[in-house]
């Protein structure tokens, strides 16, 4: 069996950013309908365990970690606003759906993973995000990331080839060079071949020397300066690299729980409140394809 | 993980350097769950319907609840009167140096749960000489008593008596010592600008045998008595903290009386009780629930003021080897006893396939396994046997104290804890800013 982890909240955003939406036709939940339909093509390609992380709320318990960090302010409301609607639409339509509020879309996706990964039934998990904090979550060729968008597997090699290190050194590396997307900045002077290359080297921030005469590692530019900046914001390397961590202290369920048996009744109510009744019909079918299988 | 390898303290005990640089990152998934899921974070569909249910069920139960109130007359001012709620409890830490790469950044989320933190790497190893642990990383523990300042949190580090067994004792019962390291104690504290110290001095109850008990005793009020008047005369705080009572007397049931509770109760600010490490010898239970209760009514009753006891909390455990076949390597830490935590059980319990079992009476979970083990030409198979407190036993062991009247908890250690032990306590504890 594969079980798809998918990320709901970065999925309804590329939805919103893709081309169906942008048509000047567009309908109005164009990117909620574009979430269901890229979630039912899953199923079409033979999915049967899905579960779909959302941000419920954008804020985490990560905002009271650092005051920078991401937030809902300056997000499109109308699209803040069918981030509910999607999670509600999704679990008509008979998808396992989680709901985070204290944790992030990620922390579910992780738990997910960790959960799918213990468990000997599961051939491979595959999360469904192009967010490179999952990369984490990648083990050898069984949890892999995909992103849809460049139709790209990462499995650990090329999680390596990508980043120059493993996947349990990525929220070290990010701890180092930060993430503006999610609104932490990292340290001075530390870029992302500095911190490939020391982490290459030493794995995890613990493990650097802190004497920079026993950094024995070749083409380092300014390593004085380097060294210098990690002394003084160790702290902040550790919280940025906390920020960056998966909580996968999160329910999620078990994998059973996340097996696809088609849409409720429910869905059809949904399906013309997006103003597309077909789409109750489409996943009928998609659900009795699987079901003939 | 394996961890150091602990002797009778070893929960308490340095792992040294390679230890701590051992630590797994990240943490590994929990391949277990909790009996009850952790609040507030997943809003599961199916879920709400049941908890719809149970709301049903609790406004039945008040409503029948209610009626038999009004039918049989009941008063309030009568003995069956509902008592009110415990006081939320305040929490203290003992911050290890092996566990700052956790507790440093955690520090900055639950900073207005804590009303005070001990950073864990000052050691007593002479009369006038309080030192950092040589294995201490720097860079680190200079991270966390900056966090701690940035955010406010009162820091009264944990000095531990690091001298060979009985030497304490000896500095205490000379007058012109104990003055001395007083002294000592009193300038620690100002020069490193800490709002107070915690006197973690276990050698008296573990090392130097019960023979001595006697004539350490007054010795030991002695110097409390003598460093609370020097600290508070500074605006400075003294906790002290060690191990259990189970009565106010002094038999050999009596727990570790050598510290007369009943006498530096008034003297000290808080008291922290290790009730933990119950099981040293053999494999067994790190603090079985009816031990603790025992503990926590002896404290008690013979400090007199349960308002200064603060209950320590284990977010840990022990891994005994149980059975073995074949020679292990010589020299492998990993042979003997090892101690596990909240934070590194989970990428055991998932390596080894393990299914812990839960046992309501000691409020526990434990679970076996095998491994082989190989070196330097030697191999065997080992039979092995956890046993841990984990976010609920953690739950568990806080309203003991609680219904007891204790003034709070203290983690041992804040950085071997989880998310779910969080989740698990917060509602229990008083904001520091309240």
């Amino acid at each position: 069996m594969q079980v798809h982890l998918v990320d709901g909240t970065y999925e309804l955003f590329r939805q919103a950013y893709g081309r169906a939406a942008r048509r000047p036709d567009a309908k109005q939940f164009a990117a909620s309908i574009g979430v269901l339909r890229s979630t039912l093509a899953l199923f079409s390609d033979g999915a049967t365990h899905v579960g779909v992380a959302s941000d419920h709320v954008i804020e985490s318990f990560r905002n009271d970690l650092w005051p920078g960090y991401k937030t809902s302010a300056g997000m499109p409301p109308e699209l803040l606003a069918q981030i509910p609607m999607v999670e509600e639409a999704l679990d008509a339509m008979g998808v396992t759906t989680w709901a985070m509020v204290e944790h992030e879309a990620d922390d579910a996706l992780a738990a997910a993973a960790a959960i799918a990964d213990a468990d000997r039934r599961v051939e491979r998990a595959v999360i469904v995000t192009a967010d490179k904090d999952l990369g984490q979550c990648v083990r050898g060729t069984r949890v892999v990331q995909y992103d849809r968008r460049n139709r790209l597997f990462l499995d650990e090699e090329a999680i390596r080839a990508k980043f120059g290190i493993g996947p349990s050194s990525i929220p070290d590396y990010l701890g180092l060079v930060g993430d503006s997307a999610d609104g932490f900045p990292g340290l001075p002077g530390w870029g992302a071949k500095s911190a490939s290359a020391m982490l290459a080297r030493w794995e995890h921030l613990e493990s650097i020397p802190d004497s920079v005469r026993d950094w024995d590692v070749a083409g380092l530019r300014s390593p004085a300066t380097l060294a210098v900046a990690l002394r003084d914001n160790w702290s902040e390397a550790l919280l940025f690299r906390r920020i960056a961590t998966v909580e996968t202290d999160v329910d999620v369920g078990s994998v059973d729980d996340w097996r696809w048996t088609g849409p409720t009744p429910e869905f059809a109510r949904w399906a013309e409140r997006l103003e597309l009744p077909q789409l109750a019909d489409e996943a009928a079918t998609v659900a009795s394809m699987l079901a003939g299988r | 993980m394996s961890d150091h390898d602990p002797s009778r303290q070893g929960s308490r005990r340095d792992p040294g350097s390679d230890a701590w640089r051992r630590a797994e990152y990240p943490p590994q998934s929990p391949p277990h769950r909790e009996p009850t899921p952790a609040a507030g974070t997943f809003q599961p569909r199916v879920g709400s319907r049941y908890a719809i249910r149970r709301v049903g069920a609790l406004v039945v139960v008040l409503a029948v609840a209610g009626a038999a109130f009004w039918y049989f007359g009941i008063r309030d001012d009568s003995e069956t009167a509902i008592e009110p709620a415990p006081e939320l409890l305040e929490l203290h830490g003992w911050a290890p140096y092996w566990a700052l790469e956790h507790s440093t950044p955690e520090l900055r989320l639950r900073a207005d749960y804590f009303s005070e933190v001990s950073p864990f790497w000052y050691q007593a190893t002479g009369v006038e000489t309080i030192e950092a642990d040589p294995n201490s990383p720097d860079r680190a523990t200079a991270a966390f008593l900056r966090t701690a300042r940035l955010e406010g949190v009162r820091i009264v580090p944990s000095i531990i008596d690091k001298l060979p067994a009985g030497e304490m004792a000896n500095i205490l019962s000379n007058d012109d010592q104990r003055r001395r390291h007083v002294d000592a104690i009193v300038a620690f504290v100002e020069e490193g600008e800490f709002d107070g110290v915690d006197i973690d001095y276990e050698q008296f109850a573990f090392a130097d045998g019960k023979g001595t008990w006697d004539t350490t005793r007054p010795s030991w009020v002695a110097f409390i008595d003598e460093l609370s008047g020097k600290l508070h005369g500074n605006d400075k705080t003294l906790t002290v903290s060690i191990p259990p009572v189970y009565d106010d007397g002094q038999t050999d049931d009596s727990g570790y009386w050598v510290y007369d509770y009943a006498a530096i109760t008034p003297m000290v600010d808080r008291i922290r009780v290790l009730a933990y490490d119950y099981s040293t010898d053999e494999p067994g239970p790190v603090a079985p629930l009816r031990w603790v209760e025992r503990a926590v009514q002896g404290t008690a009753e013979a400090s007199g003021d349960p308002s200064k006891l603060v209950l320590g909390l284990p977010l840990y455990g022990y891994n005994w080897p149980i059975g073995v076949e074949g020679t292990c390597p010589e020299n492998d830490p990993s042979i003997g006893r090892t101690t596990v935590n909240i934070r590194t059980l989970d990428a055991l319990i998932e390596k080894r396939k393990a299914k812990p079992v839960y046992n309501e009476n000691t409020g526990e979970y434990s679970f076996t396994y095998r491994v082989k083990l190989r070196g330097g030409g030697q191999s065997c198979k080992q039979t092995r046997e956890v046993h841990y407190v984990d976010g609920t036993g953690a739950q568990l062991r806080l309203e003991i104290a609680r219904e007891a009247d204790f003034r709070g908890v203290s983690l041992w250690a804040f950085g071997f804890e989880n998310g779910s032990v969080w989740n698990r306590i917060i509602p229990s504890l008083a904001k520091s800013t309240d």
